[in-house]
């Protein structure tokens, strides 16, 4: 019995040894202005988590080598959620434990909820990357700020733009969603505001995101044949509903995805190219009249070899307002100096296709938007709002 | 019945199908092995990653990659039981547990930091259209993944019934020290029973592998189904998994037709509890449920 044991040794070995390197980073360095960030790097939401830091690390690379916060170079401490509440719970407390004067994060609400109480309690700002659900700045909260566009905005901007893309012979719609949080709120934000435009709601059809197949949802939406499908979710589960539809060739009049995890991602076109042209989704966008934008997109090919994913564009502008902060602010070491300075942030020259960027008493930007894209030729084309619109064919 | 409903239900089957073989695998380790086995999705997943790799890499066609798919999950399985299985076969069920679900995390992680965190699509040239039966359609990748699922399964029953292997695996299975005293390697034995195992799961990710965008985690959803498909056939029931399997998938399909996806997973998982407290040895007679 005895020689059996040394082998559970090791893999007990193996596995604190994978603990402990995951938990790496954020030694003590005197001198640069530390960031945290709080993403999830491993499990499902990987690639949406590593993207985000990817996009953040180009910021904070371009500020540094534009001279830093008054020659003070920033320095990102990236630590994993694991898309978990308590992961984030986790990394939020040793981040604010390691000297960061600013927080960062973290892509799933119900990870934002915990690390904005963490954020309360030491008293040291925290920037939403991406988070989408409305509740989260209702708490009162005087340290969380949020860039990006939220759940209603987002269900507004899609009744605001739809006069681009209804016309008057459509009379039904359909909705499919993930049943999280997410997709459920945009849904019934948009078909309890959508009759008002005419429309019959004719189907809700919410399905889990981990599912494996969406055949059987497909089949009842060729049966429902709604003149516009408004579909929500994630990239896996949106690309496998895509195939369903393409494979079985139906055809619905018009498709307009809404914040929709596949349709605007580049990898998305990749893979179906022109023959998904004609769809559209109101979305996370770079403004295409920006220069800043144009090199964020150009750096995050170059260093990382693919287009960078719209919902990392907010990674990448937290940084931005962040760093903006900064440099205003009399004391950068002070969370409480920096978490004013964000509160009166005005950001004329950003990334986003919107106007100044700026905070509300809640957090919330108060000019966060989405955009109407449509996929023409194989490409992402902004058709509205007009001053976003692309122009380059 | 509506061509929905039809629809729908084959559909269902051919997913059905694809969890059967999954669940085979679990059930035939749990069977040799009395080992439950929360490294399953995960072993999935390499298998998905294995045809991936292949496929994109060396530029196989995802088909053909899948023979060498089975020999390198073999291998793999055959491996994972010689090295930390085979010295936690004895050891209370708790600790069993801890240690294929931290194999299932290495896994994962092996996985991550190989392919990175990005999602994979797979496309298989000519797969792009659906065939069409009189009003139903038919995607290709599923029709050909349920060819495979039934060509694998003949195959794992062949090996089990009509080899020398086999009956060793199957004897072991039903008594361990009889089977030593007859001169059975066990040791061997169980290591190719999870092996085998391997495979089954393996070559249902692969088959997964040009139907879904794949990325590291992916196997955790099914692990839990496979559990449930496993325990309705009866733990150790290879046939019981196969039924259960195609059972899960139907009623999946039609429950997501007739109440939605977010009511299907609770239909599942209620029938499952259900099952365990009215019968706990599964649907398909008694499962391999013995005290050892």
């Amino acid at each position: 019995m005895r020689k059996h044991r040394k082998p559970i040794f090791i893999v007990a070995a193996l596995l604190l040894l994978s603990m402990l390197l995951s938990g790496c980073g954020g030694q003590d360095d005197t001198g640069t202005i530390k960031i945290g960030s709080v993403h999830p790097l491993t499990g499902s939401m990987a690639y949406e988590g590593q993207a985000m830091v990817n996009a953040q690390m180009i910021a904070i690379d371009k500020i540094n080598a534009e001279g830093g916060i008054n020659g003070r170079m920033l320095e990102l401490v990236v630590r994993d959620s694991l898309g978990t509440s308590s992961g984030a719970a986790n990394a939020a407390l040793k981040l604010t434990n390691s000297g960061v004067v600013a927080l960062t994060g973290t892509y799933t609400s119900s990870s934002a909820q915990v690390v904005s109480r963490t954020a309360e309690k030491t008293k040291i700002p925290l920037v939403i990357t991406v988070a989408s659900s409305d509740n989260l700045l209702s708490n009162g909260y005087r340290y969380t700020f949020r860039i990006q566009p939220s759940v209603s905005v987002f269900s507004k901007n899609f009744l605001e733009y739809m006069e681009y893309f209804i016309t008057p012979d459509m009379k039904t719609v359909a909705f499919i969603y993930e049943n999280s949080n997410y997709g459920t709120g945009i849904a019934d934000y948009i078909s309890s505001h959508i009759e008002e435009a005419g429309l019959e709601v004719v189907g809700m059809l919410a399905y889990p995101a981990t599912t494996s197949t969406l055949s059987s949802e497909v089949t009842r939406l060729a049966a429902l044949d709604p003149d516009l499908l408004v579909p929500i979710g994630y990239y896996s589960d949106q690309t496998l509903l895509m195939k369903e539809i393409l494979e079985r060739g139906i055809h619905f009049n018009k498709i307009v995805g809404c914040a929709n995890g596949a349709f605007s991602d580049a990898k998305f076109l990749r893979t179906y190219g022109t023959e998904v042209d004609g769809i559209y989704d109101i979305n996370y966008r770079y403004n295409p009249n920006s220069e800043e934008a144009q090199y964020m997109l150009d750096t995050y090919r170059e260093v990382y070899g693919e287009d960078i994913p719209v919902h990392a564009i907010y990674g990448y502008e937290s940084i931005m307002v962040i760093a903006d902060a900064l440099k205003r602010c009399d004391n950068p070491d002070d969370p409480e100096a920096v978490r004013d300075a964000i509160a009166t942030s005005e950001i004329t020259e950003h990334v986003l296709p919107q106007g100044v960027i700026k905070f509300d008493e809640t957090g919330e930007n108060i000019n966060s938007a989405g955009v109407l894209v449509e996929i023409r030729e194989g490409k992402h084309v902004i058709v509205y709002p007009e001053e976003y619109a692309d122009h380059e064919e | 019945m509506s061509i929905q409903v039809l629809q729908s239900l084959l559909d269902g089957i051919l997913m059905g199908g694809v969890y059967a073989l999954a669940a085979l695998g679990l059930s035939l380790i749990f069977g040799v092995l009395k080992i439950t086995n929360f490294a399953h999705g995960a072993m999935m997943t390499v298998g998905m990653y294995v045809v991936y790799a292949l496929a994109s890499g060396l530029g196989f066609n995802a088909y053909l990659a899948l023979p060498f798919a089975m020999i390198l999950m073999f291998v793999i399985g055959f491996l994972i039981q010689r090295f930390p299985i085979h010295y936690i076969e004895h050891a209370p069920a708790h600790n069993q547990l801890l240690l294929t679900l931290g194999m299932a995390y290495i896994l994962e992680n092996v996985l991550l930091v190989i392919f990175t965190p990005n999602y994979k699509t797979l496309t298989v040239d000519g797969f792009e259209k659906a065939l069409r039966i009189g009003n139903l359609t038919v995607a290709p990748a599923k029709l050909v993944a349920f060819a495979v699922v039934v060509f694998v399964t003949g195959c794992i029953y062949f090996i089990l019934y009509r080899t020398h292997t086999g009956n060793s695996i199957r004897a072991s299975a039903q008594n361990d020290t009889g089977a030593k005293l007859m001169g059975i390697n066990v040791r061997n034995i169980r290591a190719i029973a999870f092996g085998l195992g391997a495979v089954c799961t393996g070559i249902a990710g692969g088959l997964l592998t040009p139907i879904m965008s794949i990325y590291p985690t992916l196997g955790e959803s099914f692990q839990l189904k496979c559990f449930v498909i496993a325990v309705l056939g009866g733990m150790g029931n290879l046939w019981g998994a196969l039924l259960s399997g195609l059972l899960i998938g139907v009623i999946e399909s039609l429950s997501s037709y007739y109440l939605g996806g977010s009511w299907s997973e609770m239909l599942i998982y209620g029938i499952f509890i259900l099952i365990l407290f009215v019968r706990p040895t599964g649907l398909f007679g008694r499962g391999n449920r013995r005290e050892n």
